[in-house]
């Protein structure tokens, strides 16, 4: 699938999508994004893998005034515009 | 959308076949400013984003800032999000734990490399308990699965950076591995992930 990607970019690309790469290493990471298609693919499906790790989460509900403290939120932020 | 709650099958077909096109036009619906729009998305994404933020960030009050400022960024930006990059679970579970992360890292109480709490953290089977009743909860028994099925490293690996929230510097630390022993445990780790994934879901 990664042919035409050099293993330490897929794997710095990887790190990147798991949010655990350093300051400098989250700028190299980005520039390679924009600058090619085949290397945006990849960092999104990586991604999508990574924010699959999310759903395994031991499940708990929010706290229910959460729901309305957002849309609150949300209408002045809009209502600013 | 009522016609589509009238009989649990309706419901069952709409989760398989057109649950990503309902996401993508409430997105859409979020960037033209209808708050309802926002609030279908909370009731269908709140309950895991507000689990990954307490996951990550280990407190209740914190976890719902981080899920607040996330959804709001969301509101904000809907106008953004591009279909073709992603479903909207990823765009949203992103946007969650990229702010649960910095939560962390910017937290003064974080002691140098060693991941709050790593003595009570719960073993897998507990931390991957996911009741019946939560909607996704089949691709979520998936997940739970598939990390069940990594090698014990990789999914160290994986746990350490995007649960708890460490840099791969901070996992070599914290584990006594060279560092570039994580990076590529990192990513063999994910890439396999992902390819058990799919094998689950077909």
């Amino acid at each position: 699938v990664n042919a035409g990607i050099p293993e330490h970019v897929a794997a710095l690309l990887s790190a990147h999508a798991l949010g655990a790469l350093e300051p400098d290493e989250i700028d190299e990471a980005e520039r390679l994004i924009e600058s090619s298609d085949e290397l945006r693919r990849h960092f999104e499906t990586a991604l999508e893998t990574a924010a699959a790790i999310a759903l395994a989460t031991a499940d708990v509900a929010p706290p229910p005034e959460l729901r309305e403290r957002i849309l609150d939120a949300a209408r002045r932020a809009r209502d600013e515009h | 959308m009522q016609c589509w709650s009238s009989t649990p099958n309706e419901w069952a077909r709409v989760e398989t076949n057109v649950a990503p096109e309902i996401e993508r036009a409430l997105v859409a619906r979020c960037a033209a400013g209808d708050e309802l729009a926002l609030g279908q998305l909370y009731d269908r994404f709140g309950r895991q984003a507000y689990a990954l933020a307490r996951r990550v960030t280990r407190d209740d009050g914190l976890a719902a800032d981080v899920v607040q400022e996330a959804f709001l960024a969301a509101w904000r930006n809907a106008v953004t999000y591009d279909a073709d990059r992603g479903k909207v679970a990823t765009w949203l579970l992103t946007l969650v734990h990229r702010r649960a992360v910095d939560t962390v890292r910017r937290s003064a109480s974080r002691p140098g490399v060693t991941p709050r709490g790593m003595d009570a953290l719960p073993e897998p089977a507990a931390e991957f308990d996911v009741p019946d009743h939560v909607v996704g909860r089949d691709e979520a028994a998936r997940v739970r699965v598939a990390l069940a099925t990594l090698p014990e490293a990789q999914r160290t690996v994986l746990e350490l950076a995007y649960l708890d929230g460490l840099t791969q510097s901070e996992i070599a630390e914290h584990l006594g591995e060279p560092l570039g022993t994580v990076k590529s445990r990192t990513h063999v780790g994910l890439q396999r992930l992902r390819d058990i994934l799919e094998g689950l879901a077909q």
